[in-house]
């Protein structure tokens, strides 16, 4: 797989984190081939911030959810002209699932962020560019709607 | 069960279902690839987007190729359905927003299908919408007609266009094509007449990286020309980039108010000769003292008339050089056109032995009437005076006096813009004196 010298420590957070990663992208985005693609648009970013990024794996995380953040965006748009494709039949209707990705950017990152990455406050809001307190209030919220989406 | 675990239950089990695709490290080595490529083509990146921007709002370039074994030509309606826009334009069918005019160029040019586009800026009617991702990889250049977006031109750094100019009589550039993969350019032409437009293959074949690809086609009479590169590479990516170019004007060949005594054009020749300088074409161009040097050759005295240092005024865009005459001291006014990279060009001349004195155009009687004062004893007064876009005026007069002022008519050159003034003793030129009219 390696074939060059400069390769080989991206190659390493490869083998690391690029099966995470896009497991993170795809719980923020809820599309596959979008969390394919925005993580090695991460990869290359994080090849060309190679020694300025103190923690190459950290980075490489914050670039994932905010190349997911923008994903959102676009999507958005595109959905005000032309309906969703159907997502992958392979998997069961999900109730949660469907509801997390109805909730605004913010609190579904955060709430992923909590509770699949296990961050504490203090990444979070780093990672959304808020303060902690915004973090808490976008978890509250955000648990608030699923629970009451998912309740009889 | 709270909410909290549910949540955490239900993100472990759907990301558990995901497993990535087996080729991912080889796609991120194909961006990287691309990418770094990108990266090192920044600065060339930006003059091209100048190179662009000059040939739209100049009317310059596109490319050409050729290649003995290549020319095919295809020809299909214009997708231009509006008679008044001009053919440079390329209109989407259903282009009444950004993103829809995007990708219905990208879907008619490029390639079919669902191709995400990101509009990057927009401003006073022009904007730029990136294309990027799902196997296409340009930048296109946009504008707001009467409420339609319209492309302008496309570019990718994966396959730059440098330098495309067309002539009236051949097209050339050069295609750089980044990556490895197969290339393929065509020039397009358009038929307003007939509503058709021909593309014309020119190129096609594989390239390395980092390949230039030098175009010259040789087609006359045409408005303007435009170059089609494509350049698809090993992973199916496909690089776009076209341009258009109008055809030059020939600054030899003025057709409006001449402004510059040399080299003598008016402000569309100059913008010509600033491409041109651009492109490495009119070094002496840009060289103040060479430029003055090259108008006393021509007007006064050829070859041996040393210039000296260029004098600063407080207009950083002109300046004057002083040189010496067998009447005395001289001097070269220039000035610059546009920035630091301007050329420049001769605005003015004063002599010691010579002044124009006053300067009135009489409409009525259909001439100029110039006064001049002779400073020193002489045989002639030459006066050449430039009129719109048509050849200079010249009228000859004795030197009557150098006490006096002189009266001088030049009959149909009360329209003139430009007047230059020669004394001379003989055959020995003693002075020179020039400035705009009005």
């Amino acid at each position: 797989m390696m074939t060059a010298v400069w390769e080989e420590p991206l190659a390493e957070l490869y083998r690391e984190r690029y099966e995470p990663m896009v497991r993170l992208a795809y719980l923020l985005t809820g599309d596959r081939a979008a969390a394919e693609d925005l993580v090695q648009d991460a990869f290359v970013n994080v090849h060309r911030s190679w020694g300025r990024a103190t923690n190459p794996s950290a980075y490489l995380r914050a670039a994932v959810v905010n190349a997911s953040r923008s994903w959102g965006r676009r999507r958005s748009l595109e959905l005000v002209r032309r309906p969703p494709a159907p997502e992958h039949p392979t998997l069961v209707s999900d109730e949660l699932w469907d509801v997390l990705h109805t909730l605004p950017h913010r609190q579904r990152a955060a709430i992923v962020l909590r509770f699949y990455e296990d961050l504490p406050d203090a990444r979070i809001a780093e990672l959304l560019e808020c303060r902690e307190a915004t973090v808490r209030t976008a978890i509250h919220r955000g648990l608030a709607k699923l629970r009451k989406e998912i309740e009889p | 069960v709270t909410i909290e675990d549910e949540v955490r239950t239900m993100l472990r089990t759907r990301a558990s279902d995901v497993q990535p695709a087996d080729d991912a490290w080889a796609r991120i080595e194909s961006r990287l690839g691309t990418s770094e490529v990108a990266a090192r083509r920044q600065p060339r990146r930006v003059l091209a987007a100048v190179a662009v921007a000059a040939a739209v709002l100049v009317g310059a370039v596109v490319v050409g190729v050729s290649d003995d074994d290549a020319p095919t030509s295809v020809v299909t309606p214009v997708t231009v359905d509006d008679e008044s826009l001009p053919p440079h334009l390329w209109a989407a069918p259903e282009g009444t927003s950004l993103d829809e005019a995007a990708a219905e160029f990208i879907s008619a040019r490029v390639r079919e299908g669902d191709v995400p586009v990101t509009t990057e800026s927009t401003f006073d009617g022009y904007a730029t919408a990136r294309v990027t991702g799902r196997g296409v990889e340009t930048e296109l250049a946009m504008r707001d007609v009467g409420g339609r977006w319209l492309v302008i031109a496309a570019s990718s750094d994966l396959v730059p266009i440098h330098g495309p100019r067309y002539d009236g009589r051949a097209f050339a550039a050069d295609v750089v094509a980044e990556i490895p993969g197969q290339l393929d350019l065509l020039v397009r032409a358009v038929d307003e007449g007939d509503s058709v437009e021909a593309f014309t293959g020119v190129f096609s074949g594989r390239v390395e990286p980092r390949q230039e690809v030098p175009v010259h086609h040789d087609r006359g009479n045409e408005p303007g020309i435009g170059l089609v590169a494509k350049l698809v590479a090993a992973d199916g990516t496909i690089a776009y980039s076209e341009v258009w170019a109008a055809k030059e004007a020939d600054p030899a060949v003025p057709t409006a108010a001449i402004v510059s005594l040399w080299p003598t054009t008016d402000a569309a020749g100059l913008d010509v000769l600033q491409q041109q300088a651009a492109r490495g074409q009119r070094p002496d161009l840009l060289d103040p003292q060479l430029v003055a040097r090259n108008y006393i050759d021509e007007f006064v005295r050829p070859g041996g008339v040393e210039v000296g240092e260029l004098e600063p005024t407080i207009d950083p865009g002109t300046s004057w050089v002083g040189y010496q005459l067998a009447g005395g001291h001289g001097s070269v006014l220039l000035r610059r056109h546009g920035g630091e990279r301007g050329i420049w060009y001769v605005t003015g001349a004063t002599a010691d032995i010579v002044e124009i004195v006053d300067v009135r155009a009489a409409v009525s009687a259909g001439a100029l009437h110039v006064e001049v004062d002779v400073g020193l004893p002489a045989t002639t007064v030459d006066v050449t005076a430039w009129v719109g876009g048509r050849g200079p005026v010249r009228q000859s007069a004795p030197a009557v006096s150098h006490t006096t002022p002189q009266a001088i008519s030049i009959p149909g050159a009360q329209d003139a813009t430009l007047l230059m003034v020669v004394v001379r003793d003989g055959d020995t030129v003693l002075g020179i004196a020039a400035r705009h009219v009005g």
